[in-house]
């Protein structure tokens, strides 16, 4: 299983004429993801990489049933792109992009919960179940399917430890990249009830880094006797404070948004924690073992 | 002009410097429809601005520096159309280095898809910086293509003037041929950050 997306999920991709949406059209069909339309308003495109393209949301939707959507536009057209993707009947929005005014990820993520719907981001590479669906522009080859559910912050530390995991043999049921932002779509408390509640997640591993208050709802969820073994890597330890380190929730405020505070909360609720990458397989691991242990 | 029944959009955005000195931009959007002559919603924003320009990102080059005090640097950069990433692997590469009894002299994004002339200046940036021992170049590309970076620090390093060392660790989307690329300029590209972390304090530890 996986959770949000899955190989039933017809996605469309909004934005698909421009170099980047052309580009996740190939990368995502490639990939054996149904790909079952684009959006396009104002350009006189028929088809994409032979990926139907529409002028509206609905219309796509309306064709095709596309349930998820990818959408790449900038940020200052993002409110309204999002809303015709809600509006239109996706339940499912990926939206990779940086520099959402905070007013506008409020708006979106308050019409997604009236909708039922998921927005995963902004600020993120996307969401992938390995050899199911993929809906970003995470480089395939570091993924592969297996016990971990992943979620993170960011999109480049999730590359690294994917492609670790699996280098090392180790597979994930899906990698949700949540993003950076303060205010997100799909926070790291709500992604980890998802995982929890999948059967096929068996161990969980959280990347987290300084700033910001998600590292907490994770120490909270694994101090829960039902827990799932949990993992961790937290970034950020040589980070001054006061600075923000591009991101815009990574930023040293207060001792609790420290890398030091966020470890110690994460190691005292049971979480295996690696305090830089280098440890990263190692807590990893011992997470595993400690599932096989509770089987046996 | 707004028309009948159309509601219209304002929008308004200046710059402003925080006391830390950083860019960052406010603005205002409110919106405007027949039932009412007045805006009815006011919002205001604040983000973080690239420090270079205010010009479309993909137009110019923009970098965001945090300037630290010590020995040798992170730099990491990477982007797609809409989005801007590598900033928190650039962090895991920084905790590396203070793991290794150094610190990092400056976190350099570039960030908002850098063009060729933006990796440029960010070298310029880091050559020209005194604190600066030595450069690593960490990027772990999703939309970034690292073969098309491999092509273009190519060009930088054949005509580069300065000698400090740089060391490359570059994984990712187009991975097989930008090994293919750096092995036949000559430059190596390290497997893992870790390897490419000790390569890169090498130079400038004390003995």
């Amino acid at each position: 299983m996986s959770v949000i997306v899955d190989a039933s999920s017809r996605v469309l991709i909004y934005g698909i004429a421009g170099n980047f949406g052309r580009f996740s059209a190939r990368d995502l069909v490639e990939s054996g993801t149904k790909v079952v339309a684009g959006v396009a308003p104002g350009r006189d495109s028929h088809d994409v990489e032979g990926i139907p393209v529409f002028q509206t949301a609905r219309d796509a939707c309306k064709a095709t049933g596309a349930d998820v959507a990818l959408v790449y536009v900038p940020a200052v057209a993002a409110l309204d792109a999002v809303l015709e993707v809600i509006d239109a009947g996706c339940k499912v929005i990926v939206y990779p992009g940086d520099g959402l005014p905070v007013q506008d990820a409020i708006e979106i993520r308050t019409a997604a919960r009236h909708a039922d719907a998921v927005v995963i981001g902004p600020n993120t590479p996307g969401i992938i179940s390995p050899a199911k669906c993929k809906v970003g522009f995470m480089p395939s080859f570091c993924y592969t399917p297996g016990p971990f559910g992943v979620i993170s912050r960011s999109g480049s530390l999730s590359y690294e430890a994917a492609w670790r995991l699996t280098t090392a043999g180790i597979g994930q049921t899906t990698v949700i990249g949540i993003g950076g932002d303060p205010v997100k779509g799909l926070n790291a408390a709500e992604a980890i009830e998802l995982l929890h509640a999948d059967p096929a997640t068996e161990v969980i591993l959280y990347l987290g880094e300084i700033g910001g208050n998600d590292e907490y709802a994770v120490a909270r969820y694994a101090g829960c006797t039902d827990a799932k073994p949990t993992a961790a890597l937290i970034v950020g330890a040589a980070a001054p404070h006061g600075k923000k380190m591009g991101h815009a929730a990574a930023l040293v405020g207060s001792q609790a948004d420290s890398h030091s505070a966020k470890v110690d909360a994460l190691a005292k609720a049971g979480v295996q924690v690696a305090r830089n990458v280098r440890g990263l397989l190692a807590a990893a691991k011992r997470a595993l073992s400690a599932r096989e242990a509770a089987i046996r | 002009m707004r028309e009948a029944g159309q509601q219209q959009r304002v929008t308004v955005g200046w710059r402003l410097r925080d006391p830390l000195g950083g860019d960052i931009s406010a603005g205002a959007r409110s919106r405007l429809d027949d039932d009412r002559l007045a805006p009815f919603s006011v919002s205001f924003w604040l983000n973080n601005l690239a420090a270079t320009s205010v010009d479309p990102p993909a137009a110019k080059p923009t970098t965001m520096r945090i300037g630290l005090t010590g020995y040798g640097c992170a730099y990491n950069a990477k982007a797609t159309v809409s989005n801007s990433t590598g900033k928190t692997l650039t962090m895991a590469a920084m905790d590396l280095i203070a793991d290794a009894g150094l610190r990092p002299a400056c976190f350099l994004n570039c960030s908002s898809n850098p063009t060729p002339a933006g990796y440029k200046l960010a070298f310029d940036v880091l050559d020209g910086n005194p604190e600066v021992k030595a450069i690593l170049v960490s990027i772990f590309g999703g939309g970034t293509h690292i073969d098309r970076v491999a092509k273009v620090m190519h060009e930088i390093m054949a005509k580069r003037k300065t000698h400090k060392p740089v060391v490359f660790r570059m994984n990712g989307t187009g991975r097989d041929k930008a090994d293919e690329l750096m092995q036949a300029a000559g430059l190596h590209n390290h497997q893992t950050l870790e390897s490419a972390v000790d390569a890169v304090v090498a130079p400038v530890k004390p003995a």
